[in-house]
Parts: C-alpha cells; sequence; structure tokens
C-alpha cells in the first residue's frame, strides 16, 4: 500500500535582498502520513508552518529533500490531482457565488454529471448549502474558512493540507468542522493541518508535528504526547516559595505528575506551609505537550 | 484542454454580475451611433476598434481585479497550469470581444460594397480582439487594470492613425518617435484594418502577438501564482 504523503530530509531556504544571507524556513522535515490519519503540525508564528506545508502541496520546490504524494513527487502534475491544499488567508473570484466557485474549480478535475457529484459532495462535506447562492468574495470568515475546505477536499484527493483552518473561528464551527474533518478521514484521506494555537484539537488529531524555528522536534502520536498528567492546586494566599517542581498559574500553583502520584505532590505543598484550597488532576493540553516538545517554557 | 475551457465560464459570470456588460453595451452602441453618423465611416476600421476595445473591456474584467489577481494562487492549488489559465482567459476575452464585433456588425448591416469587406471586417475585428486581449491580459496581470485603462486609451486615440502621421508631424521629438516605434510594433487598429482586404503581414502580426501575449500571461499567471497564500 502506498503511503500518502512522505517527506524526507526536507530543506528550503528563501533569498533576502541586498546579499544578505539566505533565510532558512526549513531547516531539516522528515516525516509521513497514513490512510486516514489527522495530523497536526505545532509551532509558533514563523516556525515554517505554511512553508512546509507549501512545499507538500507542491507548490514549492525544496532546496534539498523530496516529498511524495502517492508515490509520486509533489511537484509533479499529477499529484495535484491526489493533493488539496486549504490556504489560511481566503481569496476568490469577484462576483462568483459559492457554488460558482466549487464548480469553476470542479471543472478542472471532472466535466459533466460527474462534476456536477463532485460540486455536491465537496459542499455536503463542507457544509456550504446554506450559503450556496451568496457572493464568494463577501463570505464571513467561517463560511470563508468552509468553502476553501470544500476546494481543497474537490476529486479524488487522498491528502488534504489545511493551514490555520480554525484561526478566527468560534467554538461552534470550530467543532463542527472538526467532525467533518474526522468524516473526511474516516473515508480514507489523510489530513495534515496547522495550527500556532492547538487548543480543543486533542480529540482531533492522531498525531502531533511540532515544528520549531524550521526543524521537526517531535513528531509522535497524541496519545504519547497527551500521557502526562498535571496536578493543579488552588491556594488561599500566594505562596511565598514554591515547592520543587511547580510553577505558578493564574489560580494558584501547578506541576507535572511523571510518575510522582498526586498525594506525594500535595505533601510537597503541605510541607511548605501552603494554604491549599482545592487540587484536581488533569490530563495535559496539546498546547503543554507542544510547549514540552518545543522546550519553549525552559527559555 | 478542459483545464483552458475550464477558464470560459467566467466571462458570463463577469457579463451578468459585473459591470462588463454596460461597458460593451456602451461601448457597441457608441461604435453602432459613430457608424451611422459619419458616412466615411469605414467597416473595417469601425469593426477593428469594436473588437481591440472590446477586448480591452474583457481582458480586464477577466484578470485585472485585485480579487482576480489574488485568487490565481488559489486557482493553481487545482490541478491545472499557467499556461491554462492564460490561455483560458485569452480564450474568454477574445470570445466576449468577438461576440461584440458580431452583434455589431449584425445591428449595422455592413454591405455596401458586398459579403467580401463585410466578413472581411467582421474577420479583421475578431482577429484583431485576439491580438490585443492576449497583450492586455499580460499587462493586467502584471500592473492591474491601470494598465488596460491606458491601453484603452492608447488603442482609442493613437492607434487609429499609422506611425508615418506621428512621423511627418512638424515637431517631433523622443516622444512622437517613441509613439511612432509602438505603432509600428505593437498591436494598433491602424495595422488591423488590412485583414479585411486580406493582408498578410497584418494578420502573421497579430499572430505574433497573440503568442507572445499568452507566453508572458503565462510567465503573470505563475508568477501571481508563486506568491504567499
Amino acid at each position: 500500500m502506498t503511503i500518502p504523503l512522505q517527506a524526507r530530509g526536507l530543506r528550503r531556504t528563501f533569498r533576502r535582498p541586498l546579499w544578505r544571507a539566505r533565510v532558512v524556513a526549513i531547516a531539516e522535515a522528515t516525516f509521513e502520513l497514513g490512510e486516514g490519519e489527522i495530523a497536526c503540525l505545532i509551532g509558533p508564528d514563523r516556525a515554517g508552518k505554511t512553508t512546509l506545508l507549501s512545499l507538500a502541496a507542491g507548490r514549492m520546490r525544496p532546496d534539498a529533500g523530496r516529498v511524495w504524494v502517492v508515490g509520486i513527487a509533489a511537484h509533479e502534475t499529477p499529484a495535484r490531482r491526489l493533493v488539496g491544499f486549504a490556504p489560511q488567508h481566503p481569496a476568490f473570484p469577484a462576483g462568483l457565488t459559492v457554488r460558482d466557485v466549487v464548480s469553476y474549480a470542479a471543472r478542472c478535475h471532472a466535466g459533466g454529471p460527474a462534476r456536477q457529484a463532485l460540486v455536491r459532495d465537496a459542499m455536503d462535506l463542507a457544509g456550504l448549502e446554506a450559503v450556496g447562492r451568496r457572493t464568494a468574495a463577501t463570505l464571513p470568515l467561517p463560511d470563508a474558512r468552509r468553502l476553501l475546505l470544500a476546494l481543497a477536499v474537490l476529486g479524488e484527493r487522498r491528502v488534504v493540507l489545511l493551514d490555520e483552518p480554525f484561526t478566527g473561528l468560534d467554538a461552534v464551527t470550530r467543532r463542527d468542522i472538526g467532525e467533518r474533518l474526522q468524516r473526511l478521514a474516516a473515508a480514507g484521506v489523510a489530513v495534515l493541518l496547522s495550527s500556532s494555537d492547538p487548543i480543543g484539537l486533542e480529540r482531533l488529531v492522531d498525531t502531533v508535528l511540532v515544528l520549531r524555528a524550521g526543524r521537526l522536534v517531535r513528531v509522535a502520536p497524541a496519545s504519547a504526547l497527551l500521557g502526562g498528567r498535571v496536578l493543579e492546586v488552588s491556594l488561599e494566599t500566594p505562596p511565598v516559595e514554591l515547592p520543587p517542581g511547580f510553577r505558578m498559574t493564574t489560580t494558584g500553583i501547578e506541576t507535572d505528575l511523571g510518575h510522582l502520584s498526586a498525594e506525594a505532590a500535595l505533601a510537597a505543598c503541605r510541607a511548605h506551609r501552603l494554604a491549599v484550597r482545592g487540587s484536581r488532576v488533569r490530563l495535559k493540553t496539546l498546547e503543554e505537550a507542544a510547549f514540552d516538545a518545543a522546550d519553549i517554557l525552559a527559555r | 484542454m478542459r483545464c483552458v475551457f475550464a477558464e470560459w465560464p467566467l466571462l458570463p459570470c463577469r457579463l451578468v454580475r459585473s459591470r462588463l456588460g454596460v461597458w460593451l453595451g456602451l461601448l457597441a452602441a457608441v461604435l453602432w451611433r459613430l457608424a451611422h453618423g459619419v458616412s466615411t465611416a469605414d467597416p473595417a476600421a469601425i469593426a477593428v476598434l469594436t473588437g481591440t476595445l472590446a477586448a480591452v473591456l474583457c481582458a480586464a474584467a477577466l484578470a485585472g481585479l485585485p480579487g482576480d489577481r489574488a485568487a490565481l494562487a488559489h486557482r493553481l492549488l487545482q490541478p491545472t497550469s499557467s499556461l491554462a489559465i492564460a490561455a483560458g482567459r485569452w480564450l474568454a476575452a477574445t470570445s466576449g470581444a468577438c461576440a461584440v464585433v458580431l452583434v455589431l456588425a449584425a445591428s449595422l448591416g455592413w454591405s455596401p460594397s458586398g459579403t467580401v469587406v463585410h466578413s472581411g471586417a467582421i474577420a479583421a475585428g475578431m482577429v484583431a480582439a485576439g491580438a490585443v486581449s492576449a497583450v492586455v491580459l499580460c499587462g493586467v496581470l502584471v500592473g492591474g487594470n491601470a494598465i488596460a485603462v491606458l491601453a484603452f486609451l492608447w488603442l482609442l486615440l493613437v492607434s487609429v492613425a499609422p506611425p508615418e502621421a506621428l512621423i511627418g508631424m512638424r515637431h517631433h521629438g523622443a516622444v512622437t518617435f517613441t509613439g511612432a516605434a509602438l505603432l509600428e510594433i505593437g498591436p494598433a487598429v491602424w495595422r488591423y484594418r488590412g485583414i479585411a482586404t486580406g493582408d498578410p503581414g497584418a494578420v502573421a502580426h497579430a499572430a505574433l502577438w497573440i503568442g507572445v501575449g499568452i507566453a508572458l500571461a503565462t510567465w503573470g499567471v505563475a508568477r501571481l501564482g508563486a506568491r504567499r497564500l
């Protein structure tokens, strides 16, 4: 079985004006995506997420390394039928309705009744039926994101790349689009999405790719990253001195439990004469896991 | 070829949902009035002027809007190519301009000297539309609709006269010389009038500009398509 998306040893630099040193956007990236897998590319702004997605979509050629989409080099034209890319910033031709835009894109994939079916399926998957007659260029952001998704899933796409698909969306739309992505993955499509704000993605993603300064520092199953437990302790009064391994939060202090039991950690709090009001153990969020992986907190 | 024809539906959308239809209607009405009001009006010149000016309007409406230029990078995410997009937009712009030429010809019923002149004038208008839409298409892809405005004024006010008319002016300098050179090299109404009488040089000139224009428009599409998304 051919792997939907494979990237090996990617490196990409950009030229700067006036003979200044080239900017390294991607220093090293190696990863692969399986059928029906949803992966999330996490990293701060300017980490190289969009560049990595552009390389995977075949929009850019890497300086070194290769990307294959179902065994075909990503920059070759046949690969573009298999990989869909929804950019972060929407831009649609002026004056066209939502249905026109989808139909206009579908013309590159098929003709006649097959095209009508493609349009119907894509609009259904993205949840665009209600806004089909609205002008695409003036859509509000949530609907524009849905339209970008519809364009990305058109045709026989085996890989769908989404750049910041949840940025600027309300919680209801985030959840709805997340469920639609799960439906897409259930059909065997590999999904790679990027996010600089991974809050709430824990339930969606199978794999997490942590990108820092153009380097993939961690590629791991979400379950492995999110397995850690955190003890949150709320205090009556601010602590004079923190117990070892604890850090301040807005409501009190917290620590990564690791192999330690909650009772042992609370005993450490009592030993430091902290006025504990309450405590709870929770699992790590994707954001915390990403921070840990990228070692950003330590900086 | 499917990707080339995929660009064509933009034309009916723009005719109905933008001002393109109104502008083309106004253009046809003004030229119809001109052809009726001036007894010495040359049908070939009117047809070529109609074709070239309509081609400018169509090319501007199909590729010159800021939103359309920004959307080209998104368009290239579909399984198409820069060449297919450029050729498709050229085809759409040319067919829009040709339709205006045909409508005007039908409403005027030019046939004082017989069918040959009539069909020749229409052919001249259509070929001129093809050459001008290719050139203006690459212009608007690079410089936006400001280029289309300049091209419209140039074709309407200057290109009706041959370069000899500029060179023959009493006070001529670098500007008139440059203008004459542009009239000689670029698409112009005075040259494409000859197509009506079967001038092979004019046909070859138009064919060359169609090829060069589409090649440059392909480069323009690729350049806009490579923008950061």
